[in-house]
């Protein structure tokens, strides 16, 4: 096949529509596919001018982009809006550049392709997104207030002296379960907002928070001991985080109080600059049951993964691992003592340090 | 011992609250169940409750706005938002509301704030 019979098949066989048209605003060439999109002859073309075929709000930038192409631009992710003969809006996005005859610009090109299938979809989906988000903020905040109900309903009935022991403690346990599934709806909503918002960061003091989530895990857990050892002290390490940076703490202490069924829970957070790179190396260690290497990879990702593992399907590790992304950091998971996942697990954080930090080359001290 | 409004569109949480701030020696000395309820009862009751507790999503008039009217008629009213609405949190307390604690909230931390800011 001659190159220029391939040219012509490429062109008139390609979804796109082509279109080259002079200084004058006149069409010179539109392929098959554009007359069939906004419903033309070939006949009809050298009548038709841009005015014809852009919809008239585009028409100004259109008009403005081809006298760029003529002094020689090329505008690449150009979008716009075309009108058919019959008057449907077509949305389109392409590309425009001059067309040479020797030295001299002699018509601007355009090859576009048909968006409205694309942007309907696109349009669906954000609706569909918009009820399911709405659905699911309905939910969670009803479930919420229903919790609160049941729990304040339960807080009275444990008030009362001749409830016998036997049902104290049921409903004792009973309150833990509404506290886990709070926490669930909790973290749902706070994944959710996560997504949604534009990250507002500002500098944090990773010992402050340490603290502050110790002291919110510990009042979770009223009958137990947190023995936490830790060289994490307020005032050392800094991070560009948000408010979200305490739940990394907190779903860590709290799965290693939780799952820990000793009344003493003994934890290690041992804190590490990583020489050469930016980051600090947070290392949780706890006594716990561990986890076994097949649900290491599964742990931080349950929304993928709804198998009941050991770790629950509270959606704190979930959080942890989006929030630390959010941040430029890492989170991974091993086992306390190496090869003996039963005697406990390690979580790793990799967080970037900002400067301000006391150790750090160039930090304030 | 603090005197308290409840507002919250949820009647049943009335009935509890009603149980849980008695245990905590409070007492309940009004109920709305709406915004625009609130400031009606709150005008109306003499001597003003010591503590306001605040919803934020309810019918006819949201709690935020409820707390501005209310701070505009008396700017020492004292009131706590309780809510599961914690993306209201900034603007609950722009609003006047002197602290705002999440639902589910336990007995102990509702008792701690009201004898904190009471």
């Amino acid at each position: 096949m001659k190159n220029d019979d391939l040219i012509h098949s490429l062109i008139e066989g390609t979804t796109d529509l082509i279109q080259s048209i002079t200084e004058d605003g006149t069409i010179e060439y539109a392929n098959s596919t554009w007359l069939r999109t906004l419903q033309y002859n070939e006949e009809d073309l050298p009548n038709i001018k841009l005015k014809d075929f852009v919809f008239p709000g585009y028409l100004r930038r259109a008009e403005e982009a081809m006298s760029r192409i003529l002094k020689g631009e090329d505008i690449s992710n150009f979008a716009s809006t075309f009108v058919s003969k019959n008057g449907n809006p077509i949305q389109v996005d392409g590309r425009l550049f001059p067309i040479y005859k020797g030295k001299q610009i002699v018509a601007a090109a355009g090859i576009f392709r048909n968006i409205n299938e694309q942007n309907r979809i696109l349009d669906e989906l954000r609706h569909e997104q918009e009820r399911v988000e709405f659905l699911l903020d309905l939910m969670t905040h009803d479930l919420t207030n229903i919790n609160q109900e049941i729990i304040s309903t339960f807080e009275v009935a444990l008030h009362s002296s001749e409830l016998p022991d036997n049902l104290k403690n049921l409903i004792q346990e009973s309150v833990v379960e509404v506290d886990r599934g709070s926490n669930l709806i909790s973290n749902v909503k706070k994944l959710l907002r996560i997504a949604k918002r534009a990250p507002k960061m500002f500098l944090c003091d990773l010992g402050e928070s340490l603290l502050a989530a110790k002291e919110i895990v510990e009042r979770a857990f009223p009958h137990k001991v947190m023995a936490l050892e830790s060289n994490l002290e307020p005032g050392q390490y800094f991070v560009t985080a948000d408010e979200y940076l305490i739940e990394v703490f907190k779903s860590l202490l709290h799965n290693s109080m939780k799952f820990d069924k000793r009344d003493r829970v003994q934890i290690e957070i041992d804190v590490e600059l990583m020489p050469h790179t930016p980051f600090i190396k947070i290392q949780v260690k706890d006594y716990g049951p561990g986890i076994v290497d097949m649900e290491k990879g599964l742990i931080f990702d349950q929304l993928m993964n709804r198998k009941e593992s050991a770790r629950g399907l509270g959606l704190g590790l979930t959080l942890t691992k989006h929030v630390l992304e959010n941040y430029g950091g890492y989170i991974r998971v091993e086992d306390r003592v190496e090869g003996q996942s039963e005697k406990g697990s390690n979580f790793i954080l990799l967080l970037r340090l900002s400067a301000g930090s006391k150790d750090v080359k160039g930090g304030s001290q | 011992m603090a005197s308290v409004l409840i507002v919250d569109d949820d009647t049943f949480l009335h009935k509890v609250l009603d149980r849980i701030l008695s245990i905590g020696n409070h007492e309940v000395v009004g109920h709305a169940y709406d915004g625009a309820e609130s400031i009606e009862i709150f005008s109306e009751l003499e001597p003003k409750p010591d503590i306001i507790l605040m919803d934020h999503r309810m019918p006819v008039m949201n709690g935020v706005t409820a707390t501005r009217e209310i701070m505009h008629i008396n700017p020492d009213t004292k009131i706590l938002f309780i809510s599961a609405d914690e993306t209201v949190m900034t603007e609950a307390i722009e609003a006047g509301a002197l602290a705002f604690l999440t639902k589910p909230i336990r007995s102990a931390d509702l008792f701690a704030a009201i004898e904190k800011y009471a």
